[in-house]
């Protein structure tokens, strides 16, 4: 499965969702497949994705929140899972793509995630496959989804076009005014 | 009213209904009166990156959340207070306690806190010192630095509350 395939299957499974994307090649992903003002893309601050979806869904408990997270951004800030098993946010989907390197720097290792399955999370899934992420549950607690994704073969989408403030101004309009991620 | 009561009245009297960062023994008095929970919500952090992260998310969604960590912790959080509060243009209040400050802490409480107004300096990171009127004030006016700064704004406290 590429990493496109899976963001446009999560984002069609999660329709509606708020959206916030890790940095690097994964924001570029997103904001080349769908531009909308409920997504939310971080341009730096790896690792921070996913406390910030995290204030996100404290802020917003009705609403869907689905992080992108990297395998390397993800275990960079394991941390943040504890939070998130925590604080147990009651709809927020925590999916990590994991190509098992730090592509968006030159495709170095990155240090294996020791298990998904141990983090607290109310669900955890694998979903290897558009099918298997077409039949992924709905949250009932933090669910955690392990994406196993192939690298990139055409090089990374263009950088992100608009400024960051006129970002953040969008996607805090989008979370203050809708019940969910309005499309644009 | 003690002094740790006089700074969360005045947080939430500036709006501030969120609170995370990590402990320091100069604001325990602080903490223990967040962690009561009676002045809003209190959301331990692991780290004071994660809490600069948790607390961008909060304000986009247009809640206050104040970040409170010792200033070892700083440094910990220099890149999100920078690539993520300062990019995006998102006002963030800390409160950062100062060991150190005084000269006579323990050792590993110097490094950092005889250069800590040098670092928030350099990082462009507005600042201001508890007591240096009455804390009300200087609350109201560290929270509108961070506003008109659009992005973090840093409440030193050099002695315990």
């Amino acid at each position: 499965m590429t990493v496109r395939d899976a963001i446009s299957h999560l984002l069609r499974r999660y329709a509606g969702a708020f959206v916030v994307s890790s940095c690097g090649y994964l924001s570029r992903d997103l904001f080349a497949l769908a531009d909308r003002p409920g997504h939310f893309y971080m341009l730096g601050s790896m690792g921070m994705a996913a406390p910030l979806a995290l204030g996100v869904a404290i802020a917003r408990p009705d609403a869907l929140v689905l992080v992108l997270d990297g395998d390397g951004s993800f275990v960079m800030n394991l941390g943040a899972t504890a939070m998130i098993a925590s604080e147990a946010p009651p709809r927020l989907v925590h999916a990590v793509f994991d190509n098992g390197m730090h592509e968006s720097t030159g495709a170095q290792q990155t240090v294996p995630v020791p298990g998904y399955g141990s983090l607290g999370y109310a669900t955890t899934s694998c979903a290897p496959d558009p099918a298997a992420i077409a039949v992924l549950p709905d949250p009932d607690g933090p669910l955690l989804v392990h994406l196993p994704v192939v690298p990139r073969v055409n090089g990374p989408e263009p950088r992100i076009g608009r400024p960051p403030r006129q970002l953040a101004t969008e996607f805090s309009r989008s979370l203050r005014g809708a019940v969910t991620g309005a499309v644009r | 009213m003690s002094a740790a009561d006089q700074l969360v009245d005045a947080l939430a009297g500036e709006g501030y209904g969120y609170f995370t960062g990590v402990p320091c023994s100069l604001l325990k008095n602080v903490f223990a009166i967040l962690e009561r929970g009676a002045s809003g919500r209190y959301i331990p952090a692991v780290r004071e990156d994660s809490a600069v992260g948790v607390a961008a998310g909060l304000q986009l969604a247009g809640q206050r959340c104040a970040v409170l960590m010792q200033n070892s912790g700083l440094g910990y959080c220099l890149n999100p207070l920078l690539s993520l509060s300062a990019l995006y243009g998102l006002p963030l209040l800390l409160i950062v306690s100062w060991r150190g400050a005084h000269g006579n802490d323990a050792p590993e409480h110097e490094a950092i806190g005889e250069r800590l107004t040098n670092i928030l300096s350099a990082a462009g990171v507005p600042h201001r010192t508890l007591f240096e009127g009455s804390v009300p004030a200087v609350v109201r006016e560290c929270s509108t630095l961070a506003v008109e700064a659009e992005g973090p704004a840093a409440l030193l406290v050099s002695d315990v509350l």
